[in-house]
């Protein structure tokens, strides 16, 4: 009937019809899900409306028909001829009249401004008007909590950035959540895109412990120190300073050198005390011993030798140290007499892994542990020797001290000509392990000239390379590139074929660790090595650039690499680290990781020996300290495996999975692999490792690279655990034999999972914090909980994998929205005593 | 002059530094303050290290700069005088002297039935007291005198090799002794399987005979067999007088059928049988019961179970798996004479005490942990009345107090090699598994004596009570827990025991 009126010519009669007309669809549709009746009769007159619009005079009615036609065309639009975008233009944009007819309205215009833009772009003719267009669109969607179509229209205009300038105080969070959690899922560029338009915004609104995160992602130092100068007060400059000291970020010159407090932050000096004042909490003081670990009297067997096996020796060494890793004690090592007799319970270089388990015991505590170390220094076996130089290395792993101890000492060890090799090796090793990720030119004038010298072994030389990409990880260091890669063409063919040089090429991985297709200069050079090791670091170098990205490409080359079917010859290494690869690749997002484990399934049943001996190791790297029921259920598969290779590193996974857990389940699990391997000496020894492992600072640490609320990936944590799991391949020749010191490279990987308060003076200040699993609440509606399955705690607290921890109460304000590790509150200004409200 | 901190061993030391002077003024200024003696030292300054010729003028000390020590005070760790020896560095022979396990036996082709009783015989040490006197060679032209020497010098090899022994000798002397042994199979042309029980018996009468020396009665008779007195009556004929026979038993044995679950049972069944027999009084074959009672018990018995029976249909020896739980203490004073009952009255009343003992002082032991409550307990009560607290004293005096002097019957401890107290422990097991006697596998265990041959192994926490065994699997030798002896009860196809050794408990 409106229509029939429209049709007639008065102009007055329009405007009222057109009305009655807006009106009638208005309340229809707001009120029903269904297709509002109004809608369906108008069906039938759609297109004389649209007739009619043509037929009319160019004014204000005509532009309000034009709107209502707008509408219709959401419904009614078959060929997909975007009638509906077409009307909104002729009806003019304004943002009221956008908001005008809901929200599905506004979705399908941001569809059709989309899919306008796809086409604009192809015929390659001008979209600026679409931009406008989105940007009407865009405070809308902003303001009803449609942050995700927000920003996933500009991001189809290719102007993402563009968003910083509509967000308020109240959507920010939530848009910047947004595009945190998209970025992964992006091609890149876009995906670094939106992780800098995120950090705009936390800019914008003043959060620099938010930007940190982001500007380390990013991996731009220029971004952290204007992150850093736009601190506002000290212990936000603190609290960065956290942050930074956990992703072990170095960069020189940032404080000042008499600013002491700030550097104690910065150098994680306090990270001993508070764990052992973490452990106090817990009630942990108390000392391990390697058979407290192992509970031999729930396992079947009863026929335990009482002699002294060097193997069980050896293996109750690592035990005892992963173990006390940090606590200071021990049961073997530091108490008064029995710690002499201990190392010389251990044979050849077992004396070196011994000596250095006293610097996983007395990790980050340096001047303590310095001094426990010195009096091995004195020692004539070189073995022993080694062993203290190494420690001396693990101790200063992620803590700085003002006086550089590892440099002062292990320097010497490594420039002396007289050295003995293995001495030599160790200090090259600590060198790495202590300073890892620091970039530090002085260290690595040390170190090249050791990788570039041919006169030297290719086993020192190798762990050279490692410890130069320990480094410089992730920096892609021209320098030491060219050293590495000139010392792998210099080298002969039969020194490459030495079990060590897989670690020069992984060292020159790590150079390249995340940095994506800056490595691809290197790959061409690669090819030009014509020895397998070519090959072997060409692999590992891709699958280095992409860790963490989740990138699909990467993920599929590498699965094609393992495809493949090798004939007797040819050199499997590859292959092993294309399966790690897959991993490594995927273990940065979600839904990436849960399906490489699928795939590791189907290489598990079709692959070949080489990779089915992999794949369990593959696993463990990407849920490292992560018991997942269903990876248990199948690591324990694997480990009753008729190849003893691939049971053995299905055995080291459950215990990368479950470390520092403590995960009962596991524990039992291990316990019955004991007993079920217990004549088998070199199984029996990586359960023994397992175990030690699951029980990894009393179960308080996780060697999960990824922190920061599973967002940011720790480099030099991942090169930690890389490098044992490196070892493990082919683990008769080096973990299983004489070069089991290559396990206490995840010192690098430890982290204690603790949430520790300090107050804005820095002092730990205990307050109620609720923990539980973490619940992804990306683009959900209203104010999601982000934990579920809370339970209520005094700081200081552990976090397990997947749990997040949030203020139970409003008396302090965090500086920081990830609460892990250090933590610093603030008082809430707005909080008042809930006793002195009722006193009023 | 510049002052600066020095740290050690978590401790600050403000020290003035004269950086004229060579490093070396400097660590003795430290030594001073440490008592860690200069060439001990290291001092670590900005990634370096502070030398004894170091010009501390160029290091550029800035006031209250922080350097670091290293070093201790104290003797540099030694190594141990004597190197410690590795399994992994050993042969396995020198494993299995370390650890004292005790050699096996290979098995020469379905030898193990012979393996096995050796094994439990080398158990009994006063065998190889007598063997070791054996005077007579290998050459003699009795062959039974061959194999009693053989045996000596078997159980003389067994005792000083680790590896498994390989039993040729003896084996070839039991053939020519006992043709029986060397029955081969027509069909797979091996020998045989043999009956474990019967090789026990055959060795036994044979070294009972050659180890007689004159007049003396062998040691097989006096530490292992004992007199039984049998006594015939009849019910139907009252008024007959009880015929009495005395015999030597090398054995008890154990009969099985439906109603036997425990080893008493079945040798009670053994003991106490029925006969049918003409008797003079009535003219007509008449039922007898011939009761057997033990008048004197060896120092080791022997119980050997019927578990095989001869199955007509199929022409084999088949086995009854029922299972018959054996006691790791056996009293058989049930099975004695009057006579001999109260004849070890006392000694078997000392073994309870001596056992009573023990108990209250494990409890003791234990109680240490509990003693704070106990007083306080005790303070507790004091409060209540005087009277209680001489309760927990009294009880501790009569635990303390000197095991009550008993005597031992003359008559008893004038024989040697009794079991004067009734009153057995297990010592060894001859099991077997299959179902049919000459067939199956056979293999020995034995209780390891506390203090004797290797180490306990360590790990699991075996109670104090309890024993470790040698389970001898031909030459192959593993340890294994009392709980595992009780479980060779029978039952199933596992390992069922087939002739158990006890010895008299030691009265001390």
């Amino acid at each position: 009937m409106i229509v029939e009126r429209l049709k007639e010519s008065s102009v007055e009669i329009h405007r009222s019809a057109l009305d009655s007309l807006r009106n009638i669809i208005r309340s229809t549709a707001s009120s029903m899900t269904s297709v509002p009746k109004p809608l369906k009769y108008l069906k039938v007159h759609y297109e004389t409306l649209a007739g009619l619009y043509d037929q009319w005079a160019d004014d204000a009615n005509k532009k309000y028909l034009a709107s209502i036609l707008s509408l219709l065309g959401m419904a009614y639009d078959k060929e997909s001829k975007r009638d509906c975008l077409k009307y909104r233009f002729l009806a003019g944009l304004d943002e009221e009249s956008v908001a005008e007819w809901g929200h599905e309205y506004v979705r399908h215009l941001a569809m059709e401004i989309g899919a306008e833009y796809g086409v604009k772009i192809e015929e390659e003719q001008p979209t600026d008007y679409l931009l406008e267009a989105a940007l009407k669109v865009v405070p809308f969607c902003l303001q009803h909590n449609a942050e995700a179509d927000a920003v996933d229209l500009l991001e189809e205009l290719d102007h993402s950035e563009l968003i910083a300038d509509y967000v308020t105080k109240e959507t920010f969070e939530r848009v910047c959540l947004y595009m945190i959690s998209c970025s992964p899922l992006l091609a890149p560029p876009s995906d670094l895109g939106f992780l800098e338009t995120a950090r705009r915004i936390y800019r914008k609104f003043g959060k620099p412990a938010q930007c940190l995160p982001l500007s380390i992602r990013l991996g731009r130092q220029e971004l952290i120190k204007e992150d850093w100068d736009s601190c506002k007060t000290r212990s936000e400059k603190a609290q960065l300073a956290f942050i930074m000291a956990r992703q072990q970020v170095q960069i020189p010159d940032l404080i000042d050198d008499d600013d002491d407090e700030l550097l104690a932050c910065m150098n994680n000096s306090g990270l001993s005390k508070s764990y052992l004042n973490l452990a106090r909490d817990l009630e942990l003081l108390d000392p391990k011993s390697p058979e407290d670990i192992y509970k031999t009297h729930l396992e079947n067997t009863n026929t335990d030798i009482p002699l002294d096996s060097a193997r069980h020796n050896l293996a109750s060494t690592f035990v005892n140290a992963f173990v006390n890793a940090g606590y200071g004690t021990d049961k073997l090592m530091t108490t008064s007499t029995d710690g002499n007799e201990w190392i010389y319970k251990n044979k050849d270089l077992g004396m070196l892994s011994a000596a250095a388990s006293l610097g996983m015991i007395m990790l980050w505590d340096v001047e303590m542990g310095l001094n426990q170390i010195d009096k091995y220094l004195y020692i004539n076996d070189s073995s022993i020797k080694s062993g203290a130089i190494l420690a001396i290395g693990m101790l200063t792993s992620s803590v700085h001290d003002e006086t550089d101890s590892a440099k002062a000492i292990l320097s010497d060890y490594i420039t002396e000509e007289s050295s003995h090799a293995i001495v030599k090796l160790a200090a090259i090793s600590g060198m790495g392990m202590a300073y890892a990720g620091t970039n530090r030119e002085d260290i690595l004038e040390l170190l090249l000239p050791i990788v570039s010298d041919t006169d030297v072994t290719i086993d020192i030389s190798s762990i050279a390379a490692l410890s130069a990409g320990l480094v410089c990880i992730g920096s892609s260091n021209g320098e030491v590139t060219s050293t590495i890669l000139q010392a792998m063409m210099e080298r002969m063919d039969s020194e490459l074929n030495h079990k060590y040089a897989r670690f020069m090429a992984l060292g020159l991985a790590l150079l390249f660790l995340g940095s994506q297709d800056a490595s691809d200069a290197t790959l061409e050079t690669l090819k030009a090595i014509e020895h397998p090791i070519g090959k072997q670091a060409s692999i590992l170098v891709q699958v280095c650039s992409y860790a963490g990205t989740g990138n699909v490409l990467e993920v599929q080359k590498m699965l094609h690499i393992c495809a493949e079917h090798l004939g007797e010859k040819e050199d499997q290494l590859p292959q092993a680290f294309a399966v790690l690869g897959v991993g490594l690749v995927a273990m940065g997002e979600r839904v990436g990781s849960e399906m490489s484990l699928r795939t590791f399934e189907h290489l598990m049943h079709y692959g070949e020996p080489f990779v089915r001996r992999t794949v369990p190791l593959a696993i463990a790297l990407v849920c490292a300290s992560n018991p997942l029921v269903n990876v248990l259920d199948t690591l324990s598969k694997y480990s009753h495996d008729s190849d003893k290779a691939v049971a053995t590193s299905a055995i080291f996974a459950m215990g990368l999975v479950g470390a520092g857990t403590n995960n009962a389940r596991l524990a039992q699990l291990l316990r019955q692999l004991a007993s079920y391997y217990h004549k088998d000496a070199d199984v029996l020894f990586v359960v023994r490792i397992a175990q030690g492992l699951l029980h990894m600072g009393k179960g308080t640490m996780s060697v999960n690279p990824y922190h920061h609320d599973r967002t940011l990936l720790s480099h030099t944590a991942l090169a930690g655990l890389l490098i044992p799991i490196v070892a493990m391949i082919n683990a008769e020749k080096l973990i299983l034999t004489d070069s089991h010191f290559l396990l206490y490279y995840l010192v690098r990987a430890m982290y204690p999972r603790f949430l520790i308060t300090f107050n804005e003076d820095l002092e730990s200040v205990s307050t109620s914090v609720r923990v539980g699993q973490a619940v992804d609440a990306v683009g959900q509606v209203g104010r999601p909980k982000t934990i579920t399955g809370f339970q209520t705690h005094d700081t200081p607290v552990l976090l397990a994998h997947s749990e997040r921890a949030e203020l139970a109460t409003e008396k302090y304000i965090p500086l920081t929205n990830v609460l892990e590790g250090f933590v610093i509150l603030q008082k809430n200004p707005d909080y008042q005593e809930e006793e002195e409200e009722e006193s009023k | 002059m510049v002052q600066v901190q020095v740290k050690w061993q978590g401790k600050k030391y403000d020290v003035e530094v004269d950086t004229t002077q060579p490093g070396e003024v400097f660590k003795t200024q430290l030594f001073s303050l440490t008592g860690v003696a200069p060439e001990r030292q290291k001092i670590l300054v900005k990634g370096g290290q502070l030398k004894s010729d170091t010009d501390m003028a160029k290091l550029g000390l800035k006031e209250n700069q922080v350097l670091m020590m290293m070093g201790t005070v104290g003797e540099l760790p030694k190594a141990p005088p004597k190197p410690v020896k590795f399994v992994e560095d050993m042969s396995e022979n020198e494993v299995a002297q370390a650890l004292a396990i005790p050699a096996g036996l290979v098995n020469m082709g379905n030898t193990c039935y012979m393996n096995a009783t050796l094994q439990c015989l080398k158990a009994i040490p006063e065998l190889k007291a007598a063997l070791d006197k054996y005077k007579g060679g290998m050459g003699q032209s009795d062959p039974r005198g061959n194999l009693t020497a053989a045996l000596g010098k078997l159980f003389d090899l067994l005792s000083q090799s680790g590896e498994g022994v390989a039993p040729i000798v003896f084996l070839q002397f039991l053939r020519q002794v006992f043709p029986k042994f060397a029955d081969r199979d027509p069909q797979v042309g091996g020998y045989r399987q043999q009956d474990a029980e019967e090789c026990w018996n055959e060795v036994l009468t044979t070294l009972d005979h050659m180890l007689k020396e004159g007049n003396q009665e062998s040691a097989i008779e006096r530490y292992l067999s004992g007199t039984m007195v049998t006594t015939l009556k009849s019910a139907e004929a009252p008024d007959e007088a009880p015929v009495v026979r005395q015999e030597m038993f090398r054995k008890l044995d154990c009969h099985i059928d439906k109603s036997v679950n425990y080893v008493h049972q079945g040798i009670k069944q053994g003991l106490e049988q029925t006969i049918e027999k003409n008797s003079e009084t009535l003219g007509r074959n008449a039922e007898y019961t011939a009761t057997s009672r033990v008048a004197r018990l060896p120092e080791y018995l022997t119980v050997a179970y019927n578990r095989f029976f001869w199955k007509a249909s199929e022409s084999v020896e088949a086995k009854i798996v029922k299972s018959v739980k054996f006691p790791l203490d056996l009293d058989v004073t049930e099975f004695c004479t009057a006579e001999l009952q109260e004849k070890m009255r006392p000694a078997k009343q000392h073994l309870r005490d001596l056992e009573e003992k023990k108990t209250l002082e494990r409890k003791l032991a234990k109680r240490p942990k509990h003693e704070p409550k106990d007083e306080a307990a005790a303070d507790a009560q004091k409060k209540d009345g005087g009277d209680v607290e001489m309760a927990p004293a009294a009880g501790e005096s009569a635990s303390s107090s000197p095991p009550v002097p008993f005597t031992l019957d003359p008559e008893l401890k004038a024989d040697v090699g009794c079991n004067p107290s009734g009153v057995y422990e297990l010592v060894g097991v001859v099991t077997h598994i299959g179902r049919t006697a000459n067939s199956g596998h056979y293999m020995g265990w034995v209780r390891k004596e506390k203090g004797v041959g290797g180490p306990e192994p360590s790990g699991s926490n075996l109670p104090e009570t309890q024993h470790w065994w040698y389970k001898f699997d031909d030459d192959k030798v593993s340890m294994v827990t009392d709980d595992d002896i009780l479980k060779l009860c029978g039952g199933g196809d596992w390992h069922t025991a087939y002739v158990t050794l006890y010895r008299a408990k030691k009265l001390e």
